[in-house]
């Protein structure tokens, strides 16, 4: 069976730096994204430290206010688009020739160009925190006037946002031409595997998306260099205009980070449930509905601003509609795990906190979705935890689902298992222990983006910073797993999950340099998933 | 055989490249009339 992709003698390979940057394979480019990723959630991880430090007790302690906020700008701008996007993409990049047997992505080059943009993309960002004036420090939206301030680093954001919208896109255009160009005669869309399907739909919201990022962010830089007024009232602009703009992108991104997410779930819950995903064209449509309606919602996000009350009940019950595909989805991954034969994995049991706490993360997001009750909670640390929910414990946790899940097939090792469920269990107490509370702090009316804070706040503030720190520590366990597991274990079988289905098991652990160099003939229980 | 092969392979480079400028362009178009929209409102 695992010799249908691949032949050993042609499994060659280059060596030494050459082999990574001029990489051209899908395998490496994937490892490349994913290692890069890591490593930006460890630069984004050491500011989100300090802000925990900083946030320990009132007063302040280590930092100033504007360093303080450059924290808070930056760790939300690198988790963004430098951990939670690139390892999305990077799993893509690994697993989707795989799982529509394609040799490779259908541009290899433009593939290549797309990863070593990044790192470009973040060493100026990054570099922005030594120059005069500091780095960026008016929160990740970066709404006029406040961005305007910025000193010597704004044309360095913005060209580190470009780059890093040229970056997704190419990305996303390449993911599209292979799904639909390169999949394996035989392999009709509504027989992909869910995953796949998450990120083409992903791949739509990027290429409609990441442009109205570039529009407004250049704008935003012939506002302050070229004398145009888009954003100044003075010049008879708007700076409202800006929010509007900024969420018709920042909203698709939310999905942009979660819908891969979801891809991840629906792969894993049906291998530890060993039984079929419950409902699969419901999850497509239902996928496609969130990301249609992502366009639909944005001004949810600024309720505050003074829109028409027209306006507002529109945009209330439009975000209202995204619960019930959200709903969808939900009940398909409880039906799915209903009655099987389950098993808890470290996959698995990341994959189950992943529905819990999205969950929970999504009702907030009802709450705040609310008109009248935004008023209350808009800027508020309800807000924080809001999307803490949704993107630590959702994306990220069901990030880490992914690399447990598919570590054997990439490496061709069992990683430790006891050591996994540890870091599970470590992860899952310290991010509540860490979020939860900001809940409360929210509903107390503690603002977000300050350095310092009333004394009625100082209970929820070190229980939350203690849970920070031991999420943080707990993540090098992580490292120490990847690495342990990519140094050796247990050999893994070519199907490492006894559930496992779908063509990606159907090629050797590790995956062979090269795969599916000739289409591979489907079977039926090729397309099971 | 082979050449049969390598006009395939050709082909399917060729589909792939036009499928991709068409979304690159699409993308650009999106930009541009996102700017152009604004610059005439203001």
């Amino acid at each position: 069976m695992s010799t249908l992709a691949h032949d050993d003698h042609h499994d060659h390979k280059p060596t030494g730096l050459k082999r990574w940057f001029f990489s051209t394979n899908h395998k490496d480019i994937g490892t490349l994204y994913l290692i890069f990723a890591l490593i930006m959630f460890f630069v984004g991880g050491a500011m989100a430290m300090i802000i925990r430090a900083e946030l320990f007790q009132p007063g302040l302690q280590f930092v100033d206010p504007q360093f303080y906020n450059s924290m808070v700008t930056v760790h939300a701008l690198v988790m963004i688009f430098g951990a939670v996007m690139p390892a999305g993409v990077g799993l893509a990049n690994w697993m989707i020739p795989l799982m529509v047997g394609a040799p490779d992505m259908a541009l290899p080059r433009m593939n290549n160009m797309s990863f070593w943009i990044l790192p470009f993309a973040f060493a100026l960002l990054l570099s922005t925190l030594f120059m005069e004036g500091g780095g960026p420090a008016g929160g990740w939206t970066m709404y006029p006037p406040l961005v305007l301030q910025l000193g010597n680093g704004f044309p360095y954001l913005i060209f580190a946002v470009h780059f890093l919208g040229i970056s997704s896109i190419m990305g996303a255009i390449n993911i599209i031409a292979t799904v639909f160009n390169m999949r394996a005669p035989g392999m009709t869309l509504m027989q992909m595997p869910l995953f796949v399907w998450t990120w083409i739909i992903t791949s739509f919201l990027l290429i409609a998306s990441m442009p109205v990022l570039a529009g407004a962010v250049t704008m935003l830089l012939t506002d302050k260099y070229f004398g145009t007024s888009f954003f100044d009232a003075a010049g008879g602009g708007d700076p409202v205009l800006f929010q509007h703009i900024f969420w018709f992108f920042g909203h698709p991104e939310v999905y942009i980070l979660a819908l891969p997410a979801f891809g991840i779930v629906s792969q894993i819950i049906p291998t530890f449930s060993r039984k079929p995903l419950f409902g699969y064209a419901s999850m497509v449509y239902a996928t496609a509905s969130i990301a249609i309606l992502s366009f639909f919602v944005w001004a949810h996000h600024m309720f505050t601003v003074g829109l028409p009350i027209k306006g507002e009940l529109f945009f209330m019950y439009a975000t209202m509609l995204i619960a019930v595909p959200t709903g969808v989805k939900v009940f398909n991954w409880m039906a799915t795990m209903w009655r099987g034969s389950m098993t808890f994995e470290t996959p698995m049991l990341f994959a189950i906190a992943f529905v819990i706490l999205f969950t929970i993360g999504g009702f907030s997001g009802l709450m705040l979705g609310i008109t009248p009750v935004d008023f209350q909670y808009h800027d508020t640390y309800f807000v924080v935890a809001h999307f803490h929910y949704v993107l630590l414990t959702g994306a990220i946790f069901a990030l880490m689902g992914a690399a447990y899940y598919w570590l054997p097939k990439w490496t061709g090792n069992m990683y430790d298992e006891r050591l996994g469920k540890i870091h599970f269990w470590l992860s899952l107490i310290s991010s509540n222990v860490l979020f939860f509370p900001q809940h409360f702090l929210g509903l107390a009316g503690m603002p977000r983006r300050i350095p310092d804070y009333s004394i009625q706040f100082a209970d929820f503030n070190m229980i939350s910073s203690v849970g920070g720190f031991a999420y943080g520590i707990s993540q090098l366990l992580f490292i120490y797993i990847v690495i342990k597991c990519v140094m050796g274990g247990k050999k893994a079988k070519a199907v490492s999950w006894e559930g496992a289905k779908g063509l990606e098991w159907h090629v050797p652990s590790p995956a062979p340099f090269h795969t599916f160099e000739t289409p591979p003939k489907l079977t039926k229980q090729m397309l099971e998933h | 055989m082979v050449e049969k092969k390598d006009n395939t392979e050709e082909q399917l480079r060729k589909k792939n490249k036009q499928l991709a400028l068409v979304l690159g362009l699409v993308a650009c178009l999106f930009y541009g009339l996102f700017v152009f929209m604004h610059t005439i409102n203001g």
